[in-house]
């Protein structure tokens, strides 16, 4: 959840602390009859991944510069 | 430690091969539990050698070993009993399906660095974990699958000694492939892509591909580690493959060595052995200690503080120790 909002920041703490408690509920209900079993448990890790692959750093983290 | 003897010493390779070979004979009373640790340090130094090269030669974090075991292990299960495969197609068959699963695993290697990777091949397993236990048409779910034990040229790998000889042949072989490939220029691109990939972008090696090519093959070895392992115990089920048999590869090789492969052979024997020398310790000391309540515990209490002291003291691991203390037998009463 911190991961998801970005390692150095606050802001993004408490925004991905929200998201994953909306999405773990809300795919408990909606999405779940759909793929079967327990996927809220797995939804945080999902939507993490999907968050990853688009903003390497988080929703809020800082880019870090890479020195050669 | 086998690269620094000299070949005149022929003898103790003899010697060597002979224990090797006689000793899953002996009539010692323990036997049978010394194979059993054998052996499942055997399918461990396979599955370390594959985290070895995607994480001490490529330097790509990966928490996922655990899931990708159990996809080599259900491989070989599902090929196994529903459809009835014999042994030499279904070990390559997990290793492939295991590579396709790496490369697909693998993907967000290629904008992650460090910690967020880690994060990712740790979202993954999970992942996959939810998939071994909810694909019931497949995977049969949580009760799991079982197999009966196969047959390799006609003789029946069903008891402790047989998968021995079976096992090691495959450990000793999986070793000299590593050491092939990091005599080839795909291993030294990992190397490459370990120390520097912005450095071994702008040489012209092509990071996009050596870093799937390098989950690719971590995860062949894996697969292959994990259908050992479904043959070796021939019950598995989603409980067997959990985040702390992920976290037992990565000890296996800090402990070991990280960038070397008899690292992966020397942490897989210390993961693998120590907790029971551990416990069998414990058992001789109990008189005289009077601890019976928390000697249960002792095993772990005191493996992780060996990896922890490692971490802090040899963080180059057990293969540096070894290395270290050849040298210094080795150039005699020579000080500089």
């Amino acid at each position: 959840m911190v991961i998801l909002g970005g390692l150095d920041s606050i802001a993004g703490a408490v925004v991905g602390g929200f998201i994953v408690g909306v999405l773990e509920a809300v795919s408990g209900v909606y999405i779940a009859p759909l793929l079967g079993g327990a996927f809220q448990q797995v939804a945080a890790f999902a939507f993490l991944l999907i968050i990853l692959l688009i903003k390497p750093y988080g929703l809020f983290g800082t880019k870090e510069i890479e020195r050669l | 430690m086998i690269g620094y003897l000299k070949s005149r010493q022929w003898p103790l390779y003899i010697i060597f091969i002979a224990i090797f070979l006689a000793f899953p004979f002996s009539l010692f009373k323990y036997t049978k539990y010394i194979l059993f640790l054998v052996n499942m340090t055997a399918i461990g130094v396979i599955g370390a050698l594959g985290l070895n090269i995607l994480t001490g030669y490529t330097g790509l974090i990966s928490l996922g070993q655990a899931a990708f075991m159990g996809v080599g292990a259900y491989t070989v299960a599902i090929l196994s009993t529903k459809v009835g495969l014999p042994l030499w197609i279904n070990l390559p068959a997990a290793g492939v399906i295991t590579t396709v699963v790496g490369i697909i695993v693998g993907t967000p290697s290629l904008r992650l660095k460090g910690f967020y990777l880690a994060m990712a091949t740790l979202a993954s397993e999970f992942l996959l974990e939810y998939v071994f236990k909810n694909w019931e048409s497949m995977t049969h779910g949580i009760p799991g699958l079982y197999i009966t034990p196969p047959k390799v040229f006609g003789i029946h790998i069903n008891n402790d000694r047989v998968f021995y000889f079976f096992a090691v042949t495959l450990a000793i072989l999986a070793v000299l492939c590593t050491r092939n490939l990091f005599r080839t220029k795909v291993g030294r691109a990992f190397i490459a892509i370990r120390d520097r990939d912005i450095a071994a972008d702008l040489i012209g090696i092509n990071v996009f591909k050596y870093k799937l090519v390098s989950f690719g093959v971590s995860s062949f070895y894996v697969g292959v580690a994990g259908g050992l392992w479904c043959y070796y115990m021939t019950i598995i089920n989603p409980e067997a493959f959990q985040l702390s048999i992920s976290i037992d590869y990565i000890a296996m090789i800090i402990v070991g060595g990280m960038g070397t492969i008899y690292g992966s052979v020397y942490g897989s024997i210390f993961v693998n052995l120590f907790p029971e020398v551990i416990q069998r310790l414990m058992e001789i000391l109990q008189p005289v200690l009077h601890m019976e309540y928390t000697f249960a515990a002792f095993k772990q209490i005191v493996f992780g503080l060996i990896i922890v002291i490692f971490l802090i003291f040899e963080p180059k691991g057990l293969s540096e120790v070894f290395s270290r203390l050849v040298k210094r037998i080795s150039s005699g009463g020579e000080r500089r």
